[in-house]
């Protein structure tokens, strides 16, 4: 059952690829909505893992995340398919909307789900790694899908820093191997943990350090961040919503397996201070270059190192159900503001804030959402990100972080301060805007489903999706 | 000195000659016999046939497919080797130092086999072209070393790492390179040369078109 979720999106992509455009087409729908029903069933029923393959309360919210948001981009690709086929024409003129053919990029789409299904799935650590190098490898294409100057730069400075960053913590594994010793322990996660006290603590220490510098490339926390803004700003933003909502996650999940054996051997304080430096460090760079952005889909990819920043500074301050709560926020809103990014660039054709005047009289629909999201990301009440940052806070200080909680703090403020009105300056109505167009819904709905669930999570978590973050904490918590 | 201590020196050896190498063909050479001597390396585990298989895809990918694949990709995009960030010989000085860092390093984690001072060599040296070299093809030679410095990290250690798991890795690998492969060759027809250095449109303050 458990490696239906993978294989299901693997055979569709394979048959799509193979398949023609109608084809590839209907996959696309029917496999994203299979594979939700399949992850929903999961989530009711829980699933007894092999050997291989187990899903544990945080594998499982990860796969939902991952799973409720390709199927919000696959219905957003449909309209996103036809409209780049309509603009083939017009690609001499605008490099931003010339393409190749639909059953490619639909394939890579399917086989980018099956390789994050596999990272949440994988109960062996060296299984894990194979999966989300798999998840960059599915990703390259989907990246330079326009085979622009800028997409192409963008995709190989992705490939490369990633891969170096990825081969590190498989480097990681081998020193978890060496931790191990001659003692017959498999590299499965929670088995590891049960017999961490008979691990060798430097190899563990060196394994630790390595995992984090080699998933945290991946996860984008500063200082390895640089391959994200420009990945997530030149991707079709579609791809942006699931590299930033979906795969960031994929990315922490790995590192918290790592970190859940070292908690269990007693290492748990160092690593608990390796997470909260790094996530400060995180908050703090983000905050500097969203500040003087002038990219609108830049400030989307900064505000994902903010807010991994953030996850991070939650992991470290032994708050993993504020983590939690955070990342499955941060998925749901960012998600839905990369979508809509996305029919902004359409409209404007261009990716500068400047450049995009009378928002709210050109796509009233969108900036509505467009408005709210922000502010969600920003952390308004009643959005659940409010909640997630709040929480976070309360763990620093109960833990007695006051220099980082009052750091924290600050930051959170001088994004809020420093974003907040160049957005909204991007609404303001000017003279001589042409006619609002009709908005399509299908660039509409699967933003508005992201941004009501990020809602939901600020005013009321349903007594099930509560289990389910907690389950999760437990599940990363150590001990 | 056995088999295996005279397959690391060969690594060894490759590395330096990867680092100093001004033409990318003699980089593809170097790795290319790099990886026939790492493939050779599996057989320092148990012999099973997974081993044997692990070895024939690794001498085939990294020694036969992928130098060839580079080879073609070469020649169709007539490219001359941009100068690197860091002179040939300036680049024999540091791969000094590293060797130095990698025989202490292994030293210092009690694993002092000449092997493993190779692996960390091996790493580090693939590292270094990465960052160093501005064509796209070294650096997908250097990722290709860097990941082969990590294999032979996972030869050196005396227990075995599960089958599945290294064939995981080695499809993995492969896909990496080939898609890098897709990207080089994209890129130098995009652009007509594969230098990186030149490649830079992307920046967070510099205004752009």
């Amino acid at each position: 059952m458990i490696s239906a979720a993978i294989l299901l999106p693997a055979v569709a992509g394979a048959a799509a690829l193979f398949g023609g455009k109608a084809l590839a087409r209907f996959l696309l729908k029917a496999t994203a909505c299979a594979h939700l029903a399949l992850v929903l069933y999961m989530c009711v029923f829980p699933q007894r893992g092999g050997y291989w393959l187990a899903l544990d309360g945080a594998g499982l919210l990860f796969l939902v995340l991952a799973s409720v948001l390709f199927a919000a981009a696959a219905f957003y690709a449909m309209g996103y398919l036809d409209h780049s086929a309509a603009h083939r024409e017009a690609h001499v003129l605008s490099p931003l909307f010339g393409t190749e053919p639909q059953p490619v990029f639909i394939a890579f789409l399917l086989f980018f789900l099956a390789s994050m299904s596999f990272v949440c799935a994988s109960r062996h650590l060296g299984l894990m790694w194979v999966a989300l190098e798999a998840t960059t490898l599915a990703s390259v294409p989907l990246i330079c899908f326009h085979k622009t100057p800028r997409s192409l730069e963008a995709a190989w400075k992705y490939l490369m820093i990633c891969s170096v960053g990825i081969a590190l913590a498989l480097l990681g594994n081998f020193f978890l191997t060496a931790a191990v010793g001659a003692r017959e322990v498999p590299l499965l996660y929670d088995v590891l943990r049960q017999n961490a006290a008979k691990l060798d603590p430097l190899w563990l220490k060196a394994a630790f350090a390595v995992t984090f510098i080699g998933y945290g490339t991946k996860m984008g926390l500063a200082p390895m961040h640089t391959w994200l803004p420009d990945a997530h700003s030149e991707a079709p933003s579609l791809v942006s919503a699931l590299l930033s909502g979906a795969l960031l996650n994929c990315a922490f999940l790995s590192m918290m397996r790592v970190n859940a054996v070292c908690a269990a051997a007693g290492l748990g304080a160092f690593s608990a201070k390796v997470f909260l430096a790094f996530g400060l460090l995180s908050v703090v760079v983000a905050a500097a270059l969203m500040l003087r952005q002038r990219d609108y889909k830049r400030l989307l990819a900064y505000s994902s190192v903010e807010n991994m920043g953030i996850i991070a500074v939650a992991a470290g301050a032994g708050a993993p159900y504020a983590a939690m709560l955070h990342a499955a926020n941060h998925s749901f809103t960012k998600a839905a503001l990369f979508l809509l990014s996305g029919n902004i660039l359409r409209r404007f054709r261009s990716k500068k804030i400047e450049d995009v005047k009378g928002l709210a009289q050109a796509l009233p629909k969108t900036s509505f959402l467009w408005a709210a999201g922000m502010l969600a990301i920003l952390g308004m009440p009643p959005f659940g990100i409010f909640w997630s940052k709040f929480l976070t806070l309360k763990a620093l200080l109960g833990s007695g972080g006051y220099w980082a909680a009052g750091l924290l703090l600050f930051m959170l403020a001088a994004v809020f301060a420093g974003v907040a009105h160049p957005v909204m300056e991007m609404l303001r109505p000017v003279e001589g805007q042409s006619a609002p167009e009709p908005e399509k819904a299908v660039f509409l709905f699967p933003a508005l489903l992201l941004g009501l669930c990020t809602l939901l999570l600020g005013v009321f978590i349903p007594a099930p999706v509560e289990a389910l973050l907690k389950s999760a904490a437990a599940a990363l918590g150590g001990g | 000195m056995n088999y295996f201590e005279l397959l690391a020196v060969i690594v060894i050896l490759c590395d330096v000659a990867l680092c100093a190498a001004s033409r990318l063909r003699a980089m593809i050479r170097a790795a290319a016999v790099q990886g026939a001597a790492l493939g050779l390396l599996a057989f320092i585990k148990p012999v099973t046939w997974e081993i044997v298989l692990l070895s024939a895809a690794t001498i085939a990918i990294k020694a036969v497919l992928f130098p060839w694949l580079l080879n073609i990709a070469r020649e169709k995009s007539k490219a001359d080797e941009p100068a690197p960030y860091v002179g040939y010989n300036f680049s024999f000085a540091i791969c000094a130092a590293m060797f130095g860092v990698s025989v202490w390093l292994s030293h210092r984690l009690d694993v002092a086999t000449t092997l493993m001072a190779g692996a960390f060599f091996t790493v580090l040296a693939g590292f270094f072209v990465i960052v160093s070299r501005k064509s796209a093809f070294s650096q997908a030679i250097g990722y290709l070393v860097l990941e082969g410095g990590v294999y032979a990290f996972g030869m050196a250690m005396p227990n075995e790492a599960p089958a599945l798991v290294e064939l995981g890795l080695l499809l993995d690998v492969f896909m990496a390179v080939f898609i890098m492969g897709i990207m080089v060759y994209h890129i130098s027809r995009e652009f007509e040369h594969a230098d990186m250095a030149k490649i830079a449109f992307l920046s967070d303050l510099e205004d752009y078109d």
